[in-house]
């Protein structure tokens, strides 16, 4: 009968490690397994997207598709008569009016939200950490429904129908401009006070001690050396401006015209226009029955993709420039 | 009906409605439903266009429209029953403001493709007119399109677009000199909108039957072809004389009340 020794200690420690790496590696594969079904879902998506577009380019109407008429589903309006009335799909029309809504609104949010910034951060952090950053917060996470209503309630209807004149109801780009200036300046505002907040104390000392004012610390000290975090909450809120389609539905109108700056001038902010997404939703009841438009729906759907993307690769690159430069 | 509806109290027929058909089936699915404890109606919002397409796909066993389905050359016709529940009238609507009470059938052509800019210009007050468009695919624009715009097309350009009968109905009567279409349910008791009368006849259930109010359109729920029971045995509550009797108080006229056929009623007819 042989008797089995009993197994040295140095051998149970290599049977656990043993283990360990076991599970390491069941646990490694299981993580590269999450990332490339992130990855896949992903190119799925522009997959998706690209296949779904593709069908503008062969039909009959792409010939529109670098024209100054976006009217995707006027076949519609004509069942009888619909080769009178093709479909035109300038898509340079919606891709211009969202441009404009955007830069409108980033130009009022982003001086309003650095000031919001600067006021928790500097020049009044006791109010902004007791009030301003909560309601703040409380901002980013109100419904876009709530904004567009009320924004149609109380800014379209009584303040910018007179402004924009007779035969204008009154929705338009001001109006969209200043509904998206009111949603992405919190996000904004957040992300440049944390990046204020986050510089080192250092600075602001070092710039008192050389005597300069609060103002000159601002302007050449704090807000260069912040500029990291400010561009990235710029970019995030253009990001979602762009991407923002309810709360602008409800108030610019819905019209497919690019604006008329060469006859209007500067009144032409106060006309209605459209934006990508909102002519996208305006599509989803006739996905069907007009496919050709649909398609082209799908075209502003992977640019607005591509907008997207080169948001997030912009706040990359910013990140990386300023890092290579510390 | 309380023993069909027993036998299927799983099955849940949907149907997307276009907003004015709804209005007939909404109230009809209520009192449906009252009669019937165990049947499950769910209705759904869209426009016309997506009530048709919906059915002829699968996605509802009912599709309201205001429309006939050879409006949307894209479907497939014989995949889908038309059954023609009431008939519903529709106004041109205008914000007091402008000064007109009736309008030629020419003059609103003018107007909504852009020929004609100023109230002035119709017989009203010296104003600019703020056009008010619904959006394409609307049953109620469809209906508009066909029996009075013919082969003109609305402006590309107008004031503004809307989704729904009540974006119109608010934003014509919020707006000075604004013009826009709807169906007459909608404007039953609002204020600050005032319907306009066509080449001298007003909006009303005895023009549309004398023949000489142009603006009225049949609305259908369609099934696929072979309907599902309890869908079946729902259209032929909504088509029989107890609802029947009931739609004229909703403002729309019953089916049984004239053969008169609008243009948009004639497509493909």
């Amino acid at each position: 009968m042989t008797v089995v020794p009993p197994a040295p200690a140095l051998s149970s420690g290599v049977i656990a490690w043993r283990g360990n790496l076991r599970r390491d590696r069941v646990a490694g594969a299981v993580m590269r397994l999450c990332a490339a079904l992130c990855l896949g879902v992903v190119a799925l998506v522009v997959g998706f997207i690209v296949v779904r577009a593709l069908p503008v380019l062969s039909s009959p109407s792409r010939g529109t598709l670098t024209g100054t008429v976006w009217n995707p589903d006027r076949s519609l309006s004509h069942p009888l008569h619909a080769a009178l009335y093709p479909n035109q799909f300038g898509v340079l029309v919606p891709i211009l009016d969202t441009f404009l809504a955007v830069g409108l609104a980033l130009l009022l949010a982003v001086p309003i939200a650095l000031a919001l910034a600067i006021v928790i951060t500097d020049t009044n952090p006791k109010l902004g950490r007791r009030f301003l950053r909560p309601l703040i917060e409380l901002l980013i996470g109100i419904p876009s429904v709530v904004y567009g209503w009320t924004a149609y309630v109380l800014l379209v209807i009584p303040l910018l129908q007179p402004l924009a004149g007779a035969g204008h109801d009154g929705s338009g780009y001001i109006a969209a401009g200043i509904v998206l200036a009111v949603m992405v300046a919190p996000t904004i505002a957040t992300l440049a006070a944390d990046a204020l907040a986050g510089l080192p104390p250092a600075l602001r000392e070092a710039s008192a001690a050389l005597g300069a004012t609060q103002w000159q610390t601002l302007t050449r000290v704090l807000i260069p050396a912040a500029r990291r975090g400010i561009i990235s909450g710029v970019v995030l809120g253009m990001a979602r401006a762009f991407g923002e389609a309810l709360a602008v539905a409800m108030v610019i109108g819905g019209v497919n015209v690019l604006p008329d700056f060469s006859h209007q001038g500067a009144r032409a902010l106060a006309d209605a226009g459209t934006t990508m997404t909102v002519t996208i939703t305006d599509g989803i009841n006739n996905l069907l029955a007009n496919p050709d438009g649909t398609a082209a729906r799908y075209l502003l759907a992977l640019i607005l993709l591509g907008i997207s993307l080169a948001s997030v690769t912009a706040i990359r690159a910013v990140n990386r420039r300023a890092v290579a430069l510390t | 009906m309380q023993d069909v509806a027993h036998q299927l109290n799983n099955s849940r027929p949907t149907f997307p409605f276009a907003e004015v058909t709804g209005i007939i089936t909404g109230a009809a699915s209520k009192a449906y439903a009252a009669t019937c404890p165990g049947a499950a109606i769910t209705v759904g919002g869209s426009n016309s266009t997506a009530g048709l397409t919906d059915v002829s796909n699968g996605a509802a066993e009912i599709g309201d429209s205001d429309v006939p389905v050879a409006t949307v050359p894209a479907l497939d016709a014989t995949k889908v029953t038309d059954h023609q529940v009431a008939i519903v009238i529709f106004a041109v609507v205008v914000n007091p403001d402008s000064g007109v009470t009736n309008l030629t059938a020419q003059q609103i052509t003018d107007i909504f493709s852009g020929k004609t800019t100023n109230w002035k210009q119709a017989g009203g007050a010296d104003k600019t007119i703020a056009v008010v468009e619904r959006k394409a695919g609307s049953g109620t624009r469809l209906a508009f399109d066909a029996d009075l715009m013919g082969t003109a097309e609305e402006i590309n350009n107008p004031s503004s677009t809307q989704s729904t009968s009540a974006g119109v109905l608010t934003t014509v009567s919020k707006t000075s000199g604004a013009i826009s279409y709807l169906n007459v349910a909608d404007i039953k008791g609002a204020t600050g909108i005032v319907a306009a009368a066509i080449d001298g006849h007003a909006a009303t259930a005895a023009q549309v039957i004398a023949g000489t109010y142009p603006f009225f359109a049949h609305e259908h729920c369609y099934t696929p072809t072979s309907p599902a029971p309890l869908a079946a045995s729902f259209l032929a509550y909504v088509l029989g004389p107890a609802f029947q009797g009931q739609v004229a108080a909703t403002g729309f006229l019953p089916v049984s009340a004239t053969g008169n056929q609008s243009a948009i009623d004639k497509i493909g007819g």
